[in-house]
């Protein structure tokens, strides 16, 4: 009799955790992932330490990707995504559709030759998703490839040494018979569009919390995208796309005061004389060791309580931000250089589908529902359960310990 | 009789990543060379399936004994090489690699001094290799019992599920019955069960367990032994009893301080703390009068937890739907990172709970005539002095360590944190793991957490015990860190700068013994010890210094 | 003091922590990052595991300058290994002194797994430093200008 799987459906940390958990814990394990590597968003965070760790957790993430991939009980499927699913808890038949990779990741040696082949300049159609990816396999990047500007380009599959690039690959079916599946499909980061008035995406120097960590685990420092130069005056503004009403968002998001005052330690560090400023609603710190982090913080950082409503372009390097000085009772416009918009978690714009397809419930904002509150890992179907920030907003070691959970209830239950 | 040494070298090009910069067969040729080098070969894909079959063969007809491979990082495919060796009949710590593709090959673009390098490399994992020792494995039988100290709500929830998990749990308790805190809260966020309904539920599972074992008016008096073999002296019911046990779980809880210090402010009939009210609001007798207007003052003995923002929303609403009062709450932020808390801070505000925010100047507290005079300047009508009266004041307090931490911390030799919290500071690595092997964390006694996530770490923790216990025998590295009982003086250094306390003294031969199932394998002690009598195997001073040798010319 | 550059490579000793320098070396690789071919790396557990004996062997040995790498502190996967390791490379600078070798010739880092660009930083700066501190005063003690 076959030893069934436990399918994980996300390789994102909460998806790895899951998995590597289920492993330690006799099982076997199917881990499929939509994008070409795993890794989830936290795969392209950058470490924020100084000369003292400051516990973002980046660093596990990596860590446990290559624990991962090593590890014999897991197989790992990249650009696959559940087509349908039938049967109950501890016979579930479910049907998988792979898209083409075209880089076969068992034969991708990294070697870089398909990189200097590339006709596409100045940035590559063909690279590791980030630094430090896992598997460290190339991926084509869609947006740029000739071919899917309807090219007929196959420079980098003629070049490459192992023959990994394979162009011809077409999607392909896979049915798997699991007994219990882990939903782990983790978060979109809330757009900042939406709140037009803070000028993201027309202004150069309005950032996004993800774009802070992508051009820190790219470049090694903070520069403003208009002249190149470290920023002197650095304004943080939190809650965007979270505790909002307007948009439907009536939730704290937990990570972005956190995230905030890290990245300010480690602007810092980079520059002892950046003056930088905290705009907040309510300050979230709690947790082991936050309450000292945030003393140490408070000593030059400006924290203020009021959120700017309006981001303008006074010059080509200076932003004006427009808000209510609650002492004075006045609205005020002050100018920094850079502006960080602290956006939220938010559920991915997937999950209605995922739901369906499941027959899970959507809970409160769009994340998946839990049978209550204090199980939050068990869902409405028996066998399905739910891991990480698909069940709503948490940091890195709360993902991790969301997944144990789901983990011990797999365990439990089903073998 | 000093060993033929008959070294076999594995280049491997992954897929010809590294030839491309080095020329790997004259690296070949050079090695050749070398008297003792009996086999070199170079391979494209080293680390497949076929080759690691192919490597064991290739050993045992060559007549290998050590092995070194140059190739991508050891991260890698270490796992794949050992297993090679294994199967060619080697010991697989006779293994060394070379890092030559992502820390040479990939980042030195001039080739003569990637050539050069990768050429000094080889040669110190050749140097290394000589003098590795093998490294035996062997299986030790282990206790899988679990011993809890703690019956709070955290450690009854891990004695649960470590019982589901088919361990034998002694759950240890201080006061007479179980139910640490539970015992004490009017509520719970968030659950519809009130605590007492809770823990009847807990107390009739564990009672369903007849593999869970409950001691109350007990305490641990002693430990010995490592993981796997706890040897607990322990006192329950003012008998003695002694056990075994392959895992220790503390979940012995906090405690809760009022600061007054920041207000000078002495608590009395209309100043209480958050937990005498949920006493309060817990206990049937009839009030002798209800409040009309309640007061919550957040943020003075604590900013930053989140249990002062829970207790006073939930508390707020029952005094609001029970007695109608009017209710206030005071603040700086409130806490509202986890899931339903905005929704509960929303729907407090519906139900007419009144909310003031101040700044860093916080309220102005002053009894008089039976009644709490409170004046602010609130932060939102731009810091227009508010100032209004309560009948009854709850302010929040600090949650702190267990009166007894220092006993349990000698008792057990565990760490603490700045604030006398359990565990160590890197615990973003080890959520639930103290710093021994084999003793772990669970509730309150190591983080401020609220109930959700108490719960949440009990389970943690229970599933980290399971995976270390899973079976009643562990594979373990055999004398990993070897001690020279001729040159060890028990000075006890080593003893003491181990941070997990795998170490100890060997009466019969009057030197240091390292548990091997308790040892991490970090190489302090070796480091410390003032008369080299500790050597770590693969890291000892020979073979680092052997390494060094990259410095004179090679090739 | 000889500065002729153009001849002289310096040779440093890595010791990398394997937590921590030593993934983030293996990432700065796949980034194609380059460093100087001097920085050899020598992989320890843990930080903690290099003594004073290491660093002066490797001076006696033909080393131009050592690097110990080790975890973040409060990030350190033994507790205490980067403390140890920073206490001993204290002492032993101390003794670099008295044996006329200049005690910049040493220097503790740390840095996490995943500082790749942190990692070349900091062998880039070093190796830098080596050059213009010229060849390690034992090897060529005339060059350096002191008598030995």
């Amino acid at each position: 009799m076959n030893k069934k799987r436990v399918l994980v459906i996300g390789g994102g940390i909460a998806g790895i955790t899951s998995a590597l958990e289920l492993a330690k814990n006799d099982q076997e394990v199917f881990l499929i992932e939509k994008d070409p590597g795993i890794g989830g968003h936290a795969a392209s965070f950058c470490c924020k330490a100084t000369e003292i760790c400051n516990k973002c957790s980046v660093c596990l993430v990596p860590e446990k990707m290559r624990e991962m991939v090593i590890h014999p009980q897991i197989s790992l499927l990249t650009t696959s995504e559940v087509r349908e699913i039938n049967g109950e808890a501890g016979d579930f038949r479910v049907k998988i559709v792979q898209k083409p990779r075209f880089v076969d990741p068992d034969k991708c040696t990294a070697c870089g030759i398909c990189i200097e082949a590339c006709p596409v300049e100045p940035q590559k159609a063909i690279n590791l998703a980030y630094p430090g990816a896992v598997p460290p396999a190339f991926v084509v990047d869609n947006d740029r490839c000739l071919r899917f500007q309807g090219e007929e380009c196959t420079i980098c599959q003629d070049k490459c040494p192992t023959k990994a690039i394979d162009f011809a690959q077409d999607s392909q079916e896979i049915d798997l018979d699991v007994k219990a599946i882990i939903v782990a499909t983790g978060f979109d980061v809330f757009d900042a569009r939406e709140k037009a008035l803070l000028g993201y995406g027309k202004y150069p120097n309005v950032l996004t919390g993800l774009d802070m960590e992508e051009m820190l685990l790219k470049e090694g420092e903070i520069l403003l995208p208009s002249n190149g130069k470290p920023p002197q005056e650095v304004a943080f503004i939190q809650c965007v796309g979270s505790r909002d009403e307007h948009i439907g968002n009536g939730y704290c998001s937990k990570v972005c005061c956190k995230y905030a005052m890290r990245f300010s330690r480690s602007l810092q560090y980079q520059n002892p004389e950046v003056k930088i400023t905290i705009f907040y609603m309510d300050l979230q710190t709690a947790g082991k060791g936050f309450g000292e982090f945030y003393e140490q913080c408070k000593e030059n950082i400006r924290f203020v309580k009021g959120i700017p409503v309006e981001i303008s372009q006074v010059s080509p390097d200076q932003l004006g931000l427009r808000y209510e000085d609650l002492s004075q009772g006045k609205i005020v416009e002050e100018s920094h250089d850079l502006a960080v918009l602290s956006v939220g978690i938010a559920p991915r714009k997937n999950n209605r589908n995922l739901a369906r397809i499941l027959g899970i419930n959507l809970g409160d904002f769009g994340f998946f529902d839990t049978l209550n509150q204090v199980e939050n890992t068990s869902t409405n179907i028996e066998g399905i359960f739910i891991a990480g920030c698909c069940q709503g907003p948490k940091d890195i070691p709360e993902s991790i310990a969301h997944s144990t959970q789901a983990v011990l209830r797999v365990v439990r239950t089903l073998t | 009789m000093v060993e033929d040494i008959r070294i076999g070298i594995f280049l491997c090009d992954c897929g010809e990543t590294i030839s491309r910069r080095i020329d790997l067969l004259r690296i070949k040729s050079n090695l050749e060379k070398i008297s003792d080098v009996k086999y070199v070969e170079l391979s494209h894909y080293l680390c497949s399936q076929q080759e690691i079959e192919l490597m064991g063969s290739e050993i045992r007809e060559k007549g290998l004994n050590r092995v070194v491979i140059g190739g991508c990082s050891p991260q890698f495919c270490e796992a794949a090489f050992m297993e090679a060796m294994e199967k060619g009949g080697l010991n697989p710590y006779l293994l060394s690699v070379a890092n030559i593709r992502d820390q040479c090959a990939w980042v030195h673009p001039d080739k003569t001094k990637a050539f050069s390098k990768t050429a000094r490399q080889i040669k110190m994992a050749i140097s290394k290799t000589r003098l590795s020792q093998p490294i035996e494995k062997e299986a030790i039988s282990i206790n899988r019992d679990v011993l809890i100290i703690g019956g709070g709500i955290s450690g009854m929830e891990t004695a649960i599920e470590l019982s589901n998990l088919d361990h034998k749990v002694t759950l240890l308790e201080r006061e007479k019955g179980l139910g640490g805190r539970l015992n004490q809260l009017h509520s719970l966020y968030p659950l519809e069960l009130t605590p007492d309904n809770l823990l009847t539920e807990k107390i009739e599972a564990i009672n369903r367990r007849p593999n869970i074992e409950v001691l109350t008016t007990g305490e641990l008096l002693k430990i010995e032994g490592q993981i796997g073999n706890f040897v607990a002296r322990i006192k329950a019911d003012d008998s003695l009893i002694t056990r075994n046990f392959g895992a220790i779980v503390v979940a012995t809880g906090c405690d809760t301080q009022f600061s007054k210090e920041r207000y000078g402010l002495e608590l009395s009939d209309n100043i209480i703390t958050q937990l005498q009210f949920e006493k309060m609001l817990k206990s049937q007798e009839k009030w002798e009068r209800i409040p009309q207007k309640i007061g919550f003052m957040l943020d003075i003995s604590d900013e930053h937890s989140r249990i002062p923002t829970i207790s006073a929303l939930k508390n707020g609403l029952a005094a609001r739907r029970r007695f109608g009062s009017e209710v206030y709450v005071f603040c700086k932020n409130l806490k509202l990172d986890a899931t339903g808390l905005e929704g509960m801070y929303r729907e407090a505000r519906d139900k007419g709970v009144i909310f003031f925010k101040s700044g860093d100047e916080m309220p102005r507290i002053s009894p008089a005539n039976g009644q709490i005079n409170i004046q602010l300047e609130d932060l939102y009508l731009a810091k227009e002095l508010v100032s209004l009266s309560c009948d009854l004041l709850v302010v929040d307090e600090k949650i702190i360590p267990q009166r007894d931490f220092e006993t349990l911390k000698s008792i057990l030799n565990i760490d603490l944190d700045s604030s006398n919290f359990y565990q160590q500071p890197n615990v973003h690595l080890y959520p639930v793991a103290s710093n021994r092997k084999g003793i772990f964390f669970s509730g309150t006694c190591h983080a401020d957490l609220d109930f959700r996530d108490t719960l949440a770490d009990g389970r943690a923790s229970a599933l980290a015990v399971h995976q270390l216990l899973s079976s009643d025998k562990v594979s373990v590295e055999v004398e990993r860190v070897v001690v020279d009982h001729d040159k060890c003086v028990l000075c006890l250094t080593c003893i003491r700068s181990c941070p997990h306390h795998a170490i100890e003294v060997d009466q019969e031969k009057q030197a240091a013994k390292v548990i091997d199932l308790a040892c991490q394998g970090c190489g302090i002690c070796a480091g410390e010890c003032p008369a080299k009598a500790i050597q770590l195997k693969g890291y000892t001073d020979d073979e680092i210094g052997a390494q060094l040798e990259f410095l004179e010319e090679a090739m | 003091m000889a500065k002729d550059n153009n001849r002289f490579s310096p040779k440093i000793a890595a010791f990398c922590c394997f937590h921590s320098a030593y993934q983030a070396a293996d990432i700065a690789g796949a980034m194609r990052k380059s460093y100087s071919d001097g920085i050899y790396i020598i992989r320890v557990p843990c930080a903690g595991k290099v003594e004073g004996l290491h660093i002066l062997q490797a001076f006696e040995k033909g080393a131009d300058g050592v690097l110990i790498l080790a975890c973040p502190q409060e990030s350190c996967h033994y507790i205490s290994g980067n403390i140890r390791a920073k206490k001993r490379v204290d002492y032993v600078l101390a003794l670099l002194e008295e044996i006329g070798i200049e005690p910049e010739r040493v220097k503790s880092f740390n840095l996490a797994s995943n500082q790749a660009l942190r990692f070349v930083q900091v062998v880039s700066d070093m190796a830098e430093r080596i050059k213009d501190l010229g060849p390690s005063p034992i090897n060529y003690p005339a060059a350096s200008g002191r008598g030995m």
